[in-house]
């Protein structure tokens, strides 16, 4: 089935690329480009490839803007989707780095409700961001916010991470409480996969799965960790796996990538994806660390 | 001078607040002018300006603006106009509006240590002072910015206020720069 993810890079030679991605030894390619395998949409991309390649699938289509933080490739990227969704045939949708922008955000929802087939619909990062900002988080199937994120998500008033109130200080003690709080203030997509110390999957504010195995406590600080499970879920969802099974092995498997990384807080996204294709397999086998 | 007849004239009429304490907002069409403006005004001596959210009708979800007396209004003015940094609008507030988040978490990892605000993330080696990850986020130019920092001493990183052009940019900012300070420490 067919997977799109857009997103940005931070590269201000490039307007706007689309295009098949892959992974070819070790270098992250969108068509004939050469993306630096990073944090954000790259080790998203790359994560999905991983898990693509590992099945036979497809490889992800792509739609890439180049931005530093002048919003410009987060436009190109908008305007893009706004136009192009309507006629495409898209079974997963992955939407991710992205300058928030409630008007532009609101008219890739009404490009989406074109489509013939509605897509599975996976927001992270400053999609999320602007799903929640614009009120339309139910539109959404799936957000994979971590801990401090997940805090933005319950406080109704906060149109930004950077304004939530409050309880940041014991996000490890109450996330069950900030799962309930937004849910019923309709501030979270249908499913939410949390990233922590331990993972959760929730449906409709319903935890449905913990991974809190193997601990790799350096994955926190490890840029673009979350960006890989959310490629993964991505790429799972577009072979067939429900949205809970997905998540499950995404964050099952980045654990084990870490631990075969040997991961440490100095250790790069990249050297974690190059472990996804062995960490997935020792996954599906059932041999991964168990509690 | 407009702005001010504009805003002060809606303030006499409207408000019942003494001059001391109303207050009004700068308002920008970005979140790297309001970064620049802030910095010029308290670099300036005006220490009780403060960032915060903009009124409804100016947010389009990544947003901030500078909450300031009016009564120091004439001199903000004269300093941002100098560096060409005026403000698109001022409007007149009498709502409490939101506050980025000040408050920095610190997890240690024994040859590192990770310094958390909000959504942000940065990590540096404890011995060598040097940032070794910068992790969450969602706006766009968070892997700009890492790409700048990772690599560098905590002292002598490009500071996100600098580089930076969004309110995750502004959240790192917080974080590196209780980085700065944690990196005293032993």
């Amino acid at each position: 089935m067919k997977l799109l993810l857009a997103g940005t890079i931070p590269r201000d030679t490039i307007d706007l690329i689309t295009g098949e991605a892959r992974i070819a030894g070790g270098r992250l390619y969108i068509g004939d480009c050469e993306v630096s395998l990073m944090r954000g949409t790259a080790a998203m991309v790359g994560a999905a490839c991983a898990v693509a390649a590992f099945w036979g699938d497809p490889c992800p289509q792509t739609v890439i803007g180049g931005d530093i933080g002048t919003q410009t490739g987060s436009r190109n990227i908008y305007r893009y989707l706004i136009k192009n969704l309507p006629a495409q045939d898209v079974a997963v949708l992955g939407l991710h780095y992205i300058i928030p922008d409630i008007a532009l955000h609101n008219q890739v929802c009404a490009a989406v409700q074109k489509m013939k087939r509605r897509p599975v619909l996976i927001a992270d990062a400053g999609f999320m961001y602007v799903a929640k900002a614009s009120g339309r988080a139910p539109f959404y199937d799936l957000f994979l916010p971590d801990l401090g994120e997940l805090a933005f998500l319950a406080d109704d008033r906060a149109m930004h991470p950077a304004y939530t109130r409050g309880f940041l200080t014991t996000l490890e003690e109450a996330p069950e409480q900030l799962l309930k709080r937004a849910f019923s203030t309709g501030n979270a997509a249908r499913s939410v996969c949390v990233k922590g110390d331990i993972d959760r999957v929730c449906v409709g504010g319903h935890i449905i799965e913990t991974i809190a195995h193997p601990i790799i406590e350096a994955l926190e600080p490890i840029g673009g960790t979350g960006d890989t499970i959310t490629g993964m879920a991505a790429a799972l969802a577009a072979h067939g796996c429900t949205i809970v099974a997905a998540c499950r092995i995404a964050c099952t498997v980045n654990r084990i990538a870490g631990q075969m990384a040997k991961a440490t807080p100095a250790t790069q996204i990249s050297e974690l994806i190059s472990h996804i294709p062995a960490a997935l397999e020792e996954v599906l086998k059932g041999t991964a660390a168990a509690p | 001078m407009g702005l001010f007849k504009k805003v002060f004239g809606r303030f006499a009429k409207d408000s019942a607040a003494t001059p001391h304490q109303a207050r009004g907002l700068l308002i920008y069409h970005n979140v790297h002018e309001v970064i620049y403006a802030e910095s010029a005004l308290k670099k300036s001596g005006y220490d009780s300006i403060k960032v915060v959210a903009p009124p409804a009708q100016y947010r389009t979800g990544c947003d901030l603006s500078i909450e300031f007396s009016l009564i120091e209004q004439i001199g903000i003015l004269r300093i941002l106009e100098t560096i060409n940094l005026a403000p698109m609008d001022i409007v007149y507030v009498d709502d409490e509006l939101m506050h980025p988040t000040e408050i920095c978490q610190v997890k240690d990892f024994g040859d590192y240590r990770m310094v958390r605000a909000a959504n942000m993330k940065i990590t540096f080696d404890k011995k060598s002072k040097i940032i070794v990850n910068i992790s969450g986020g969602g706006c766009s130019d968070v892997p700009y910015l890492a790409s700048q920092m990772i690599g560098k001493s905590v002292f002598d990183a490009p500071s996100p206020r600098e580089k930076g052009f969004t309110l995750c940019a502004y959240t790192l900012a917080i974080a590196f720069e209780e980085a700065q300070k944690q990196a005293h420490l032993p």
